[in-house]
């Protein structure tokens, strides 16, 4: 263990040792398996199970995981190995993750390095090295409030859909922050529990509008009198058809001149009513505004209006997936629950702050962030003395060490 | 609601093995000289299914047609042939799918909710310029459509509300034949208990059948190409499953054809490929395959779908290592090849 990981160890010790602390495990606690990440050599322990909330916890004070997970999936035998486990159902789950979000932030604050060549860039890691094609690349990533304002309101469109379109029962549904750069949604129900790998593939394609194709929700070209006009879905209609329509409006309203039109065509659009999407499926006859420009504006909607969920999570009826209420080690913040009505006013950088205190520390380099109301940095190659919940962030992103 | 009629149709219907509960037959009695009607219409339904993937209907007798059924079914599970038992399944479930098709509303409904236990409203909707009868339960559709991988029943593109999924009549009948298919695969791989010893020489005899019309039973051999072991995950799994009779959709086919005919394999190899398909057509299939290999129709050469394009339709299979690197199944074939055997591939893939 080197000194970071010494003092992050003692820390997260100190949190979980706190004769007040309580864990809060999911639903079926002793069907479910139990992973831990630990300090030593980052070696996961696997295969867990625990009959009662009281003995998950003595567990957590024992080992002091750096990260703790459950599983998704319920099964028979959950400490056996995974061939031999008996799978009995998994909850549905989804993850919202600024990794998958392009936000516009990423190059000042995110950058990625080659394992293979050693070429680095600024922003969100590219598939494969653009000079080596490999695809084995380290990444930085920061936390900022762009990003995690973002995931924010992917998943507000996350939860409209899945009460609205796919019936997801509000009672069985439990929201949390993940503790880094995003959101978790999960759904313990019987419904949803007995959905297989390809099934959970078609709710999350559903969710992204992967495979959408507009013709089969009705847009086509058809004539009225011998003019054609463009035909298409009618806002209200339910799922993606009133959905389109509604991503249409907005654009209409707003960045119309953003995505990647011609200005003849932004000017007939701009002029054209866009209230005439809300009256009648004939969306238009506007001069220079074709069938296939239509389809740009919906390939726009289905972008803006898709919640960018990681399709790998969701499909996966295997997974282990972070326990709220336990600490997340890229950060030292909590991964905790969150209403879901105060959604909206939950602020990432205030509630899930774990530590009081001030450590210092010898920062390498940072950029600038804010936890509660105080800012900091950005730091280059200095000592500085952090309340401590900044400077254990640093400490678990490998920013800084400890000056002792 | 079901007349007797009905049930010579459906004989997979819980209806039709009430009915012949009440009729009081065993399995013995079948076996018996009065009920040979009953055992030809067993051996046709089974002959007509192994030999042409496809059952014609009989409706002059219907307690033949009803009683047979079960006798066909208990006859293949005797066989214990996995592949036999897969390509009846499908042929039943064609067969019943052409006549659901053209039933009432009101009767699919009944169907799909006693027999198959669905959770479904009939509705009255037209939000476009189609109509549809029926609003079926998320997890009933998802469970049927995800076999099923033509962009129509892709859910981004169905309408769905409230965890209700829109369906037209043609398609709830769509979605029952896969339900029916999938009971049928389950009935017949279960072992009866007691079996009279009459018929066993059916048995035997449906064993030569299933020999003369799907082949030998044994491991599926790789085509010959140069080098089979640099085959991509997804392509291996194509051919695993068409070799244990497994339904492969029509991506899925192209793919293989396409990879194939693109690494150089020969003609007959593809074909041969393709033999165990549930469905299996020697005609259609050499004509696909020469279609794509450019000798038919517009005579271009199709090259291998994209690996993205595979992974939207649900044929890309546990993509390994290799698979990052590359974003098509041929470059897959082109660098294992070459790591394998330290040169390029006999025919470069083009």
């Amino acid at each position: 263990m080197n000194p970071a990981e010494q003092t992050i160890r003692q820390k997260f010790q100190q949190y979980y040792l706190d004769p007040k602390r309580q864990l809060d495990p999911p639903p079926s606690p002793a069907e479910r398996e139990y992973g831990f990440l630990l300090f030593n050599g980052k070696f996961m322990v696997r295969h867990r199970s625990f009959k009662e909330p009281g003995s998950l916890l003595r567990a957590v004070r024992d080992l002091v995981p750096l990260h703790v997970y459950f599983s998704t999936a319920y099964y028979r035998e959950p400490t056996a190995p995974m061939e031999d486990k008996g799978w009995i159902g998994a909850d549905l789950v989804f993850d919202i993750d600024a990794d998958h979000l392009n936000t516009p932030c990423k190059p000042d604050h995110d950058s990625w390095k080659c394992k293979a060549c050693g070429t680095t860039g600024k922003g969100g890691a590219p598939k494969f090295c653009p000079k080596c094609k490999n695809d084995r690349m380290e990444e930085q990533t920061w936390l900022c409030d762009r990003c995690l304002q973002e995931a924010k309101e992917e998943t507000a469109k996350l939860l409209e859909m899945l009460y609205t379109d796919l019936g997801i029962d509000h009672e069985n549904t439990r929201l949390f922050f993940s503790g880094h750069r995003g959101y978790h949604v999960h759904v313990y129900s019987k419904q949803t529990s007995q959905l297989g790998e390809e099934e959970r593939r078609e709710i999350a394609d559903y969710l992204l509008a992967q495979g959408l194709d507009p013709q089969l929700h009705e847009l086509e070209e058809t004539s009225v009198g011998g003019t054609r006009v463009a035909e298409g879905p009618l806002m209200g209609q339910p799922g993606w058809r009133g959905r389109i329509v509604a991503g249409i409006y907005d654009i209409l309203g707003s960045e119309i001149d953003q995505i990647g039109l011609t200005s003849t065509q932004v000017t007939a659009l701009k002029s054209w009513d866009r209230e005439d999407l809300l009256r009648k499926p004939f969306w238009s006859s506007v001069k220079g505004v074709g069938m296939s420009t239509w389809k740009t504006l919906v390939s726009k909607a289905v972008e803006k209006k898709s919640a960018k969920i990681d399709s790998v999570v969701t499909t996966d009826i295997h997974r282990l997936i972070r326990m709220p209420g336990t600490l997340n080690g890229h950060t030292g913040l909590l991964a905790m629950k969150v209403p879901e009505e105060r959604l909206d006013e939950f602020d990432p950088f205030t509630e899930p702050v774990a530590f009081q205190g001030q450590i210092t520390v010898k920062v390498k380099e940072s950029p600038s962030f804010r936890l509660g109301e105080e800012r900091f940095g950005p730091y280059h190659d200095e000592i500085v003395e952090l309340p401590s919940a900044a400077a254990m962030l640093l400490l678990c992103k490998h920013r800084a060490e400890p000056t002792a | 609601m079901l007349t007797r009629a009905d049930l010579a149709k459906y004989p997979f219907l819980n209806e039709a093995s009430e009915y012949i509960k009440e009729l009081g037959i065993s399995i013995e009695d079948i076996a018996t000289p009065d009920f040979s009607p009953v055992l030809e219409r067993a051996e046709k339904r089974l002959e007509e299914a192994l030999s042409k993937g496809r059952v014609s209907n009989e409706f002059g007798n219907e307690n033949a047609e009803i009683l047979s059924f079960p006798v066909s079914n208990l006859i293949l599970s005797l066989t214990g042939e996995e592949r036999a038992q897969r390509r009846f399944a499908l042929a039943e479930a064609k067969r019943a799918y052409e006549l659901l098709r053209q039933e009432s509303p009101e009767k699919l409904d009944y169907i799909a909710r006693t027999t198959f236990g669905w959770k479904l409203k009939k509705i009255d909707a037209q939000p476009g310029k189609r109509f549809y009868d029926f609003a079926i339960s998320l997890a009933d559709y998802l469970r049927n459509s995800v076999h099923l991988k033509e962009p129509r029943w892709k859910l981004p593109n169905r309408i769905i509300d409230h965890g209700q999924v829109y369906a037209t009549r043609e398609e709830l009948a769509r979605l029952l034949e896969e339900e029916v298919r999938t009971r049928i695969v389950d009935r017949t791989g279960k072992l009866p208990g007691e079996v009279p010893k009459l018929l066993q020489p059916k048995v035997e005899r449906t064993r030569g059948l299933i020999t003369k019309w799907l082949g030998i039973p044994s491991h599926y051999e790789l085509p010959q190409v140069s080098t089979p072991e640099a085959m991509p995950p997804c392509v291996r799994h194509l051919i695993d499953n068409l070799a244990e009779g497994k339904n492969v959709q029509h991506m899925g086919r192209f793919t293989l054809a396409s990879f194939l005919v693109n690494i150089g394999a020969g003609e007959e190899e593809i074909v041969k490929t393709f033999k165990p398909a549930s469905d299996f057509s020697e005609r259609m299939t050499r004509y696909q395959v020469e279609h794509i290999a450019g000798k038919r129709g517009g005579r271009t050469k199709y090259t291998c779908p994209m690996c993205t394009t595979l992974k939207t339709h649900g044929v890309c299979y546990k993509p390994d290592e290799i698979c990052e690197t590359i974003r098509n199944p041929l470059s897959y074939y082109k660098r294992k090849a070459r790591a394998l055997t330290g040169r390029g591939p006999k025919r470069e893939p083009s």
